[in-house]
């Protein structure tokens, strides 16, 4: 997974949004002020498809539950701290795997759910990269230390 | 095109979608609409003049400003295609699929909800 913290450290050395003073990363503003992605509100997207979040095909924008996007502030901070690992995991694969749905041609809904699902047998690696990207995009390396070394003293 | 002059307005204010509806008494649903030209510019003035104050346009920009909007609410946005959906606006990789597969009857429901996010709401 070194390419994956590789790739972290470079974004954080181009990004001031995502240096290591302010955490958690704020997420939104990296993705639609910064990288200039669409959020789009998607009515019961966590009710109906049990997802918070899902990066468009054509990485134009992320897919967002609307009533979570839209009052994140007001409901538990759970809630919003899943919501902010989703789009970390979703950014992960607009930084790491953006080029794999172009090489799929979808002609059908068929198509896609076997694609989505199984990706040629490279799904669960795309997923552990995903995740491992989301947590340290989030808390960078060095914050987790000092606040490490800030309770153990 | 008013739709991408409004997102860049937002962007150069460094507000996400969801701030900038807040500031503006907006449903962050029905404006990311707009600003992707899936639905049209508002057609209230007042709203619209609102708007211009908020990105600090005067004289010929926010004259501009307006003249792009009625433009844009000129254009009949195009219905978009089964199989562009399919080809632009599927999520590229669905967490529900982790573990716990979508049934074909999620899937389709999930198609017809996409196609609606990309399809001018009617009047």
């Amino acid at each position: 997974m070194e390419h994956v913290w590789e790739k972290i450290e470079g974004l954080r050395s181009h990004f001031d949004i995502l240096k290591a003073d302010r955490t958690p990363i704020d997420v939104f503003t990296f993705f639609e002020v910064d990288l200039v992605l669409d959020a789009i509100p998607f009515d019961d997207l966590a009710s109906k498809y049990r997802v918070d979040a899902a990066i468009k095909v054509d990485f134009s924008g992320i897919y967002l539950d609307a009533e979570q996007y839209a009052l994140m502030e007001r409901g538990p901070e759970w809630k919003l701290n899943r919501l902010r690992f989703t789009v970390a995991h979703e950014l992960a694969h607009y930084f790491l795997h953006r080029d794999l749905p172009q090489e799929s041609d979808f002609k059908s809904l068929h198509d896609f759910a076997r694609w989505t699902a199984n990706n040629h047998g490279r799904k669960y690696t795309l997923e552990q990269e995903a995740n491992e990207f989301a947590g340290p995009l989030l808390v960078p390396e060095t914050r987790l230390e000092a606040l490490f070394d800030e309770f153990a003293t | 095109m008013f739709s991408e002059t409004i997102k860049f307005l937002r962007i150069q204010k460094k507000l996400t979608l969801r701030d900038f509806c807040a500031q503006n008494g907006l449903d962050p649903s029905n404006w990311s609409k707009v600003e992707r030209g899936v639905n049209p510019p508002p057609g209230d003035i007042t709203l619209l003049e609102r708007l211009a104050d908020f990105f600090g346009l005067a004289g010929a920009n926010k004259l501009a400003f307006m003249d792009e909007a009625a433009l844009q609410r000129r254009e009949i946005p195009a219905d978009v295609a089964d199989h562009q959906i399919l080809q632009r606006a599927l999520p590229a990789f669905f967490r529900a699929a982790r573990g716990h597969e979508l049934s074909d009857k999620e899937l389709e429901s999930l198609a017809e909800d996409i196609k609606k996010l990309h399809t001018a709401d009617s009047v």
